[in-house]
């Protein structure tokens, strides 16, 4: 089940208990599985065409009109072509809007670097008011969903294609600002976030056969970020590692960075993009490239573990 | 209020934003003024003895109310003046416009009573007030949404995305007031980017477009105005050609003013002209 589903699912869902939701989107119903929704509610359902920086500024006008506008499009355009729509217009008068942002990073695959946007945490995170997410697998972006609509105010929520193997444990919860521990471990701490959670788990195991004890923690919630257990988890362990399908400036690695440096200084490796763009490409093959598959991961931790 | 009444009105309007300008130490004495009449007319005005926007500084969020939303920046402080005078809050907040610790940002923001929706950024505003029109059709309300930007705003793309949603979505609720006082920061419109004929342009996104030769005369407001009553299933644009500086004779039209303050002597020369327009000692 790809993760991209429980946005439309959990719309549905949530539609009769927040009457005052709208939908706004630019000229991506089908990719965002939003066609069952815009049948059912289609005064609900507003596209713009490829019209971003207007649908953005227009959800300001709905929340005038008492309605909770989900904005929604693939990463590149709904925060990165609007980001000062989004800055200025949304998050400066702490709006309470959505957004959803879909194909983040590699997972957007034969789309190409335009479409793989690898700084839509970065751009995110920094603006004063925002939450941001990455779900792990399709049962968290559901919860998501829930706590984003329970929640006052702007929220990003960063989805990529794809991966869809369950991850988490059944019956898990999302909370905001809280981080679990997976897979417990001694030795390195890997800190992940969505598509890599379940590529981190799958390279812990690996490197069980190298004799190395290796923690999983899923930092889905990235903004607000469960410090305490960012800290305690890396005062376990002889390293701590980040691994993003996102670059490794400004994202995840730039989180668990801050909070470390306050808290615990210690030496923080991270896996992600290396400061460089995409290509297009099936998603398997650019992560195997980049050395984001299981076995790239796996190899870049046993680099790290026999450097120390 | 009667055409009379209004001209007293925006001389008052006129003196309490070029102080309020000259204070903050912000600038557009010239863009501010060319505005005045078209937000005088929808504050205060009257059509068939109905005011021409709903609102009531002591019921915000009244289910009638109209939505009037400023997306010229540089005419914030005409905004203001006239928000303070209606009773939205204290004249004296004036005082500190755009100062450490005011209420009164240097662009509107929600915060502000009256200030329907923030309008902190060139070129968002279109696209504001279509989501509001868009959420009053959706509830089948009447409201209407009234909006005043600059001519140099439609240099923005997003403008042109907004006047065609606007137009896809038939909001006939919407009415545009495009300020063209034929200016911007850097020189002419025409010389620096030349926005071209506005009727035919908006025409052929679907607009209804209503040309107002003199933007600062109120029976050619109110005229435009009225003719709306009668257009239906379509965005409306009030394309007004104002004058930059207007009410300062010395200002007018004259570039060195569109975006500078004024001086002291300068304020004080102003000010005992136009007190004698509005009545005061």
């Amino acid at each position: 089940m790809e993760v991209i589903n429980a946005f439309g699912e959990s719309l549905l869902a949530l539609a009769n208990k927040f009457k005052n939701v709208v939908v706004l989107n630019s000229g991506s119903t089908m990719e965002l599985g939003l066609e069952d929704f815009s049948k059912l509610y289609d005064t609900r359902h507003f596209n713009f065409g490829h019209g971003v920086e207007n649908m953005v500024s227009a959800a300001v006008g709905f929340t005038v009109r008492g309605k909770l506008p989900i904005i929604s499009d693939f990463s590149v355009y709904s925060v990165g072509r609007a980001w000062e729509q989004i800055r200025n217009d949304i998050c400066c008068p702490n709006l309470n809007i959505k957004i959803l942002g879909y194909g983040s990073g590699l997972s957007s695959g034969i789309e190409g670097a335009g479409y793989q946007i690898l700084e839509d945490i970065a751009l995110m995170r920094v603006l004063p008011n925002m939450k941001v997410l990455c779900p792990a697998d399709h049962a968290e972006a559901f919860s998501m969903m829930e706590a984003m609509m329970d929640d006052y105010g702007p929220s990003y929520l960063r989805i990529s294609r794809g991966h869809g193997s369950r991850v988490l444990p059944e019956g898990s919860k999302f909370e905001f600002g809280k981080s679990h521990v997976l897979r417990d471990g001694s030795d390195i701490c890997l800190f992940a976030t969505g598509s890599m959670v379940f590529t981190a788990l799958k390279a812990a195991e690996l490197l069980e056969g190298d004799g190395i004890d290796v923690m999983v923690v899923n930092v889905s919630s990235i903004k607000p970020l469960d410090k305490d257990t960012v800290e305690e988890c890396s005062r376990k362990v002889k390293l701590s590692v980040t691994v993003e399908d996102h670059s490794v400036i400004g994202g995840l690695a730039a989180a668990i960075g801050e909070v470390l440096s306050e808290r615990n200084p210690v030496i923080l490796k991270r896996i992600g993009m290396q400061d460089r763009f995409g290509e297009s490409g099936k998603t398997v093959d650019l992560y195997r490239k980049y050395n984001l598959d299981v076995e790239g991961v796996s190899r870049q931790l046993n680099a790290f573990w026999r450097e120390l | 209020m009667e055409v009379q009444d209004l001209e007293k009105k925006a001389a008052w309007i006129r003196h309490n934003a070029l102080t309020t300008i000259q204070k903050s130490g912000m600038s557009g004495t010239g863009s501010s003024m060319s505005s005045v009449e078209i937000l005088t007319t929808l504050y205060y005005g009257t059509l068939n003895r109905k005011p021409v926007a709903m609102f009531d500084p002591a019921k915000p969020g009244w289910a009638e109310q109209d939505y009037i939303v400023l997306g010229k920046g540089a005419a914030t402080a005409v905004q203001y003046s006239i928000l303070a005078d209606l009773g939205f809050f204290d004249q004296s907040e004036l005082d500190h416009y755009s100062q450490v610790n005011s209420l009164l940002q240097s662009r509107p923001v929600s915060k502000i009573p009256g200030i329907v929706a923030p309008a902190v950024s060139s070129g968002h505003t279109l696209s504001i007030v279509s989501g509001i029109a868009m959420g009053v059709k959706m509830d089948r309300a009447a409201n209407k949404v009234f909006a005043v930007i600059d001519v140099s705003d439609l240099q923005n793309g997003q403008v042109l995305e907004a006047a065609t949603s606007a137009a896809h979505y038939n909001l006939d609720n919407l009415i545009l007031f495009i300020d063209d006082a034929e200016f911007q920061a850097d020189g002419t419109v025409r010389a620096v980017m030349d926005t071209g004929f506005i009727q035919a342009k908006l025409d052929s996104f679907g607009w209804r477009v209503i040309r107002v030769p003199d933007g600062n005369d109120f029976d050619d407001l109110l005229n435009a105005l009225l003719k709306t009553y009668t257009m239906s299933r379509r965005p409306i644009c009030i394309w007004c050609s104002t004058v930059s500086g207007k009410g300062i004779d010395f200002a007018e039209r004259k570039h060195g003013y569109f975006n500078a303050p004024l001086s002291e002597p300068e304020l004080d020369l102003i000010s005992s002209k136009l007190k004698k327009l509005y009545g005061s000692d």
